[in-house]
């Protein structure tokens, strides 16, 4: 009897979130970039919300370049209502971009499992992007574009490239709200333009500009 | 990224003096700087607005023998968050849902429904489910600035359903499954 539903027993799937001592925010922003003609160095601003001492973890993964280039504590105190500047560093001498995921969570409570229950514990992670690196300075040559209902854009670069993009008609009157881009090493993204677009332009703030016909590249 | 910081100059004053002898103009600019957290802040509360909490599902055996398993009740949880969005690529957010500790029992779907509540751009919501290997999804994309409220009630419901067929359940399966929510730029 006792490995079944049956008998009158019943199994209970409990949802325990964590307490408040797990309660942690990132009042900073999720992605962090450090140009290369500064000192590469940033933060990321922690909060404990909660009402207990709160030990935040932060866990690196560097996705592009080499993991000890990236200097960052791996762990932190906050007491009740805290908030932290975590410092941290990229040890970077070249032009090449790099870019980390940090993992940025409150270590969760223990949870004993109790026989014949089901619980679920849920936590809450903040999961930010780190970049740094020069910022492309000919991205004619890098960045590729196509489209269909959508445009795609691929930087084959080795640096980094903010823009904004606009969409404009035929008779160059702007259409629907700029769009900002960041790309990396990699990146892959996607733009629906508005209807009635004719090209857009992506322009970046040393004012280099690209534009692309949605016309002459009709599919 | 990081802190939005930007200034404006204003003319504070301009003080005419109306001595008798004659007017004098004196002009002063000052910077004011503000300083916008670029907040991402996010918690799971309870129906009472608590940060902690148990929604116990009893999957109970029926009342007569020879009939399948009563279906239970859906609960819910509130995801309440509070998001200030930045420049590319922090101008978009996403929360996402895996279980990272443990498997669902055996014979058991659980699916989490978001419905979205609060004030600003909140995202949109699709329901995730879990089961077998099914183990993450995403749960609310394209978040920019918005608040939930922080009170009972307040925020993104999240409906935790379950399914199940009595002839695939079995009791054996138990422990403990870890539901991580990370919020993330989409």
């Amino acid at each position: 009897m006792g490995r079944g539903f049956g008998g009158g027993l019943w199994r209970a799937l409990l949802l325990l979130p964590l307490a408040a001592r797990g309660q942690i925010s990132v009042l900073n922003g999720l992605s962090h970039f450090q140009p290369c003609d500064e000192a590469r160095r940033g933060s990321i601003l922690v909060h404990n919300q909660g009402d207990s001492t709160a030990t935040v973890l932060l866990q690196s993964t560097v996705l592009l370049g080499q993991a000890d280039e990236l200097v960052l504590p791996s762990e932190v105190e906050l007491a009740p209502g805290e908030r932290r500047s975590v410092p941290f560093s990229w040890q970077v001498h070249d032009s090449l971009a790099r870019h980390a995921h940090v993992e940025v969570f409150a270590v969760p409570s223990a949870v004993a499992p109790t026989a014949g229950t089901w619980t679920v514990v849920t936590e809450i992670h903040y999961l930010l992007n780190l970049y740094t690196g020069c910022v492309e300075t000919d991205p004619s040559e890098t960045l590729h574009l196509s489209h269909d209902s959508l445009v795609y854009s691929r930087y084959d670069g080795q640096q980094i490239w903010k823009a904004m993009g606009q969409a404009y008609t035929a008779w160059g009157q702007t259409v629907g709200a700029p769009k900002p881009f960041f790309f990396f090493p990699g990146a892959v993204r996607t733009w629906r333009y508005p209807e009635g677009s004719a090209y857009i332009l992506l322009e970046d703030e040393s004012g280099h500009v690209l534009g692309y016909s949605l016309q002459d590249h009709a599919h | 990224m990081q802190r939005n910081t930007f200034k404006s100059a204003f003319i504070a004053a301009a003080v005419v003096a109306t001595a008798s002898a004659g007017h004098a103009q004196n002009t002063s600019n000052h910077d004011v700087n503000f300083t916008i957290d670029e907040a991402a802040m996010v918690r799971v509360v309870d129906v009472a607005g608590g940060p902690s909490t148990t929604l116990p599902f009893h999957i109970q055996a029926p009342s007569v023998a020879g009939q399948a398993f009563p279906v239970i009740p859906s609960q819910n949880l509130y995801l309440q968050y509070t998001s200030v969005k930045g420049a590319s690529p922090d101008n978009v957010r996403q929360v996402d849902v895996e279980v990272v500790g443990g498997a669902m029992p055996a014979g058991i779907q659980m699916t989490i429904t978001p419905s979205l509540n609060g004030t600003g751009t909140l995202g949109n919501g699709t329901p995730v489910s879990f089961a077998g290997s099914a183990v993450s999804g995403t749960l609310i994309t394209d978040i920019q600035s918005a608040y939930t409220g922080d009170g009972a009630g307040d925020g993104a419901v999240l409906n935790y359903s379950l399914n199940y067929h009595t002839q695939n359940l079995d009791a054996a399966t138990s422990g403990i499954i870890t539901l991580r929510y990370t919020i993330s730029n989409n």
